[in-house]
């Protein structure tokens, strides 16, 4: 548990960035979006509006906030020490989504491991069940769900498993011509990932509304259902943050950031995109695949 | 910047004291709990 | 430990911002730990409230002052107010005043996600208890009427208290996460050059485990909420056998935050609690590297046993007995902290001061709620306890007398250091006193109420539990009102006394102590180098 003691320069001082409204109109902006989507879910209040005026705080508060951030940094307010505090911040974040995916693998793993062989074991074991025709077996929508087709693995899934890859190869190729200051295939990495990303996102949407329309496959599709769009549902959006976070980077390429000493933002993304890309294999292993 | 310690409020003698008598409430103390101990090991039920 | 310079350098140029926009606004670690404190104060009284109505109507069997519905959703609210709102502010609060100023930090690691972690409290709360006001206007059956834990299939059908409670969790846990993120990269990164970690105070480590915990486990949480919402709106069936899914799934996904929970709302008290030891004993604080080992076996342990929550919602029997000696491990590490805290005072030249009658309060009353939470990690006594009001006196001594007592002794010990003005001695021991003595009035026939079948979250009872609840009643309301002592207190001690001096206990050690109380707006600023 030992990590380097403080900084390295003795006598340096922190950058502590002066006050800021920004973090005070976030909370409001989350207010506002939270308490307008209790309001359409439940059919009381202008609830869209007060969703939108939310949103819009919060696009508000993300241009100004990062803009600020961005503009520090491009004045050379961060040296190694921030730039560590940076590091380790992104990495603890990055911990906290694995534990989120987690929740959603572990009721996977739950009703796969546990409740449904149990309930298909109802007659056996103790002689009476709620619905003894119920076999217990994987895929299903339980016992009174709706009738459905699985996804299989080998279509579209496996290609979008090609693609992440590749993404995350290109990716790798960026950083790795930003380090030696290749600034045209830098841009050209991000650009292939940025790209790579988007089609898979294509692919999904297409293959959402195919599980709708012609597999029966909804939310509503018992404990496969559930599982199924949760965790590719939450992993879709983390793509799609991924890949916003990627064309902001790429256009910062463009305008000239980043050095091959100082670039904490476009690791951070990388290593986002990296974790979504590694979520994914888990998820077309124990989803898609087995 | 005063961060001149405050000067203490206790005598040596004082320290003392408190010294053998935190040492003596601990063997009190002890004793209390090894009785219960004791008296719990010989209730039956 | 020696300290080789203890000025802070010059002042950075920081426009001062008065009045409401400071507060709005500030990236100061001070700034920011006085706010989390008062937060906690404030939400510490409204749950207060809302719990002094519940005993009221406890005060006798029969309904008299409430409807059943009415009565559920406070004890509901209540809990997840202490708990969220309440308690680990008021961590946070110690940890954004303190660890900058132990460890020799200019500030905080990330300042102003620091604001937003405090800022994001206030809505969390309004959204926690905005139900209870639109009930009064037609919109709705009020607040959140499953008691805290949210169990399926009742949250499922439940109304649209719900679904606010569902995301004030969700903004709380943000906040928790960047809050805790904030402190991590703070420890790791902007300790004072030579501080190792094995000179890291105990409170900064006790800090560090619990925001690791946090981390681990508050996204679970969030995960099986935003399952709840999405069985409630959107026709998923996770916690619904008959789509395959299962109720008791929600109760591990749930208990898998909810245990490790209570030790994040406990490690930084047991972080905080040898240095009060050690300051009003005289003595060094006793086994650091012990102390150390054992927060780090308690952390680990406590994701792996959480299922003792619900040993009688049924499991096969090998998962009960695991479940059972994993629970009954933890008090191991545990009693290694007991002895390390006795240790510490043994001939030791003690005072009492309140701090120190605060800190032994909090050991005699926690070691209670260690010796019944074994009583309830056995399997087959836990059939007959499960639910009933034994859980409830349980957890109180945790959670009260170890939690909220615990925060109480970090306030009263660090408080003239924030203000630079001396508490007054006199109604500081007044309160400790009230509050010991009406805190086992109101808890101790709880025991006994369990022990003979009274179930917990109840608003009617039978006949022969009148007396203990009448006593439990009448204790509940003097530990209420003693705690008026407590904010009165502050609020002079904030208001003027007595001056401090920079090392308000003599015997004080720590780079804490070498600053001015109250410390200058900007402190650290050159580090200070540990020898
Ligand atoms: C040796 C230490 C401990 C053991 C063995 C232990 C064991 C248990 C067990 C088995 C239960 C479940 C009882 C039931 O519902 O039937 C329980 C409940 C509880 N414990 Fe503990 N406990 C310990 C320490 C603590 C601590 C340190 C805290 C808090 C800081 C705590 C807070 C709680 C709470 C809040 C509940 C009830 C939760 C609810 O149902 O709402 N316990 N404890
Ligand atoms: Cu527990």
């Amino acid at each position: 548990m030992s990590s380097s003691p403080g900084h390295a320069v003795p006598g340096e001082h922190y950058f502590v960035p002066q006050p800021s409204l920004y973090p005070v109109i976030l909370s409001a902006g989350m207010f506002l979006l939270a308490f307008g989507f209790i309001q359409v879910i439940n059919n009381f209040g202008p609830g869209k509006w007060v969703m939108l005026g939310g949103t819009a705080v919060i696009l508000y508060v993300l241009f100004g906030w990062f803009g600020r951030v961005i503009s520090e940094s491009q004045s050379g307010a961060y040296r190694d020490w921030e730039d560590r505090s940076f590091r380790y911040g992104m990495i603890w974040f990055i911990a906290t989504e694995v534990m989120f995916f987690a929740a959603f693998f572990g009721a996977l793993f739950y009703v796969r491991v546990i409740s449904v062989p149990t309930l298909g074991d109802m007659m056996a074991t103790h002689g009476t069940s709620l619905w003894p025709e119920f076999a217990g077996t994987w895929p299903t929508s339980g016992p009174k769900g709706p009738a459905f087709t699985p996804m299989g693995a080998w279509g579209i899934p496996a290609l979008n498993t090609a693609l992440l890859l590749s993404s995350g190869a290109t990716v790798t190729w960026a950083h790795w011509s930003l380090l030696r200051n290749r600034r045209r295939q830098l841009a050209l990495g991000l650009l292939a990932t940025v790209v790579l990303g988007s089609v898979f996102l294509g692919f999904q949407a297409y293959e959402y509304h195919h599980a709708y329309n012609e597999l029966g496959l909804t939310m509503g599709a018992g404990a496969y259902g559930a599982t199924f769009f949760m965790l590719t549902g939450f992993h879709g959006f983390h793509v799609t943050l991924g890949t916003i976070m990627l064309i902001v980077i790429l256009l910062r390429c463009l305008s000239g950031h980043f050095s091959a000493e100082r670039h904490f933002a476009f690791e951070a993304v990388a290593w986002y995109w990296h974790f979504v890309d590694v979520v994914w294999l888990v998820l077309f292993v124990f989803v898609y695949w087995v | 910047m005063n961060a001149e310690p405050t000067p203490s409020a206790f005598s040596d003698d004082d320290l003392r004291r408190r010294r053998a008598a935190a040492r003596r409430l601990g063997w009190l103390l002890a004793a209390f709990v090894l009785g219960l101990y004791l008296i719990g090991l010989l209730i039956k039920r | 430990m020696s300290i080789a310079t203890t000025h802070p350098g010059g002042h950075a140029a920081e426009p001062y911002q008065g009045g409401l926009r400071r507060w709005l606004t500030t990236t100061n670690h001070k700034d920011i730990g006085t706010m989390y404190m008062m937060f906690s104060l404030i939400m510490f009284f409204v749950g207060g409230l809302m719990i002094l109505a519940v005993r009221a109507e406890l005060f006798q069997p029969g309904l008299q002052l409430m409807k059943p519905e009415f009565f559920n959703q406070l004890i509901g609210i209540h809990a997840l107010v202490m708990i969220f709102a309440a308690l680990m502010p008021a961590a946070t609060g110690f940890a954004n005043w303190m660890i900058p100023l132990m460890i020799g930090a200019p500030d905080m690691a990330l300042p102003r996600l620091n604001n937003w972690g405090f800022w994001l409290l206030p809505p969390a709360a309004i959204l926690l208890t905005l139900p209870f006001t639109l009930a009064l206007f037609g919109i709705g059956d009020g607040a959140l009427a499953t008691g805290w834990t949210f169990y399926a299939p009742l949250s499922v059908q439940g109304g649209m208290g719900v679904d606010f409670a569902i995301l004030a969790v969700h903004i709380l846990g943000i906040s928790s996460i960047m809050g805790s993120i904030n402190i991590i990269v703070t420890i790791f990164n902007m300790r004072a050059p030579g501080m190792t970690m094995m000179k890291l105070p105990l409170f900064a480590w006790g800090w560090l485990i619990t925001a690791f915990l946090l981390i681990a486990t508050l996204p679970v949480l969030a995960g099986a909420v935003t399952m709840l919402l999405t069985d409630r709106h959107f026709g998923t069936h996770f916690f619904d056998a008959a789509g395959g899914g299962d109720p008791i799934l929600f109760q591990h996904l749930f208990w898998f935050f909810g245990h490790p929970e209570v030790y994040i709302l406990l490690l930084p008290v047991w972080g905080l609690m040898p240095h009060v030891l050690a300051t009003f004993s005289r003595k060094p604080t006793y086994g650091y590297k012990a102390q150390v080992y054992s927060f780090i076996a308690i952390g680990l342990l406590s994701v792996v046993v959480w299922a003792h929550h619900f040993f009688t919602a049924g499991m096969p029997v090998p998962a009960l007995i695991y479940f059972m000696f994993s629970t009954m491990a933890i008090s191991l590490p545990l009693a290694v902290l007991f002895f390390c805290w006795i240790a510490t005072m043994w001939k030791g030249a003690m005072s009492f001061e309140t701090p120190m009658l605060f800190a032994i309060g909090f050991i005699v009353l926690f070691g209670i709620a260690g010796l019944t939470g074994l009583i309830l990690a056995d399997v087959a006594a836990d059939a007959q306890y499960h639910h009933s009001y034994f859980v409830v006196a349980h957890f109180h001594y945790a959670l009260f007398a170890g939690g909220i007592m615990g925060v109480m002794t970090g306030v009263y010990y660090w408080l003239p250091k924030w203000t630079g003005h001396m508490y007054c001695e006199k109604l500081g021991k007044l309160h400790f006193w009230l509050t010991v003595f009406s805190f086992n009035l109101t808890f101790i026939p709880q025991f006994f109420l369990g022990l003979a079948g009274m179930p917990r979250r109840i608003p009617d009872y039978a006949l022969q539990f009148a007396e203990f609840n009448a006593i439990s009643t009448v204790g509940a309301f003097i530990l209420g009102l003693s705690q008026l002592i407590f904010a009165w207190n502050i609020w002079i001690t904030v208001r003027g006394g007595k001056k401090a001096e920079g090392r308000v206990w003599e015997s004080a050690e720590g780079l804490e102590w070498e600053l001015s109380s109250p410390p200058p707006h900007h402190s650290w600023e050159t580090q200070p180098v540990i020898k």
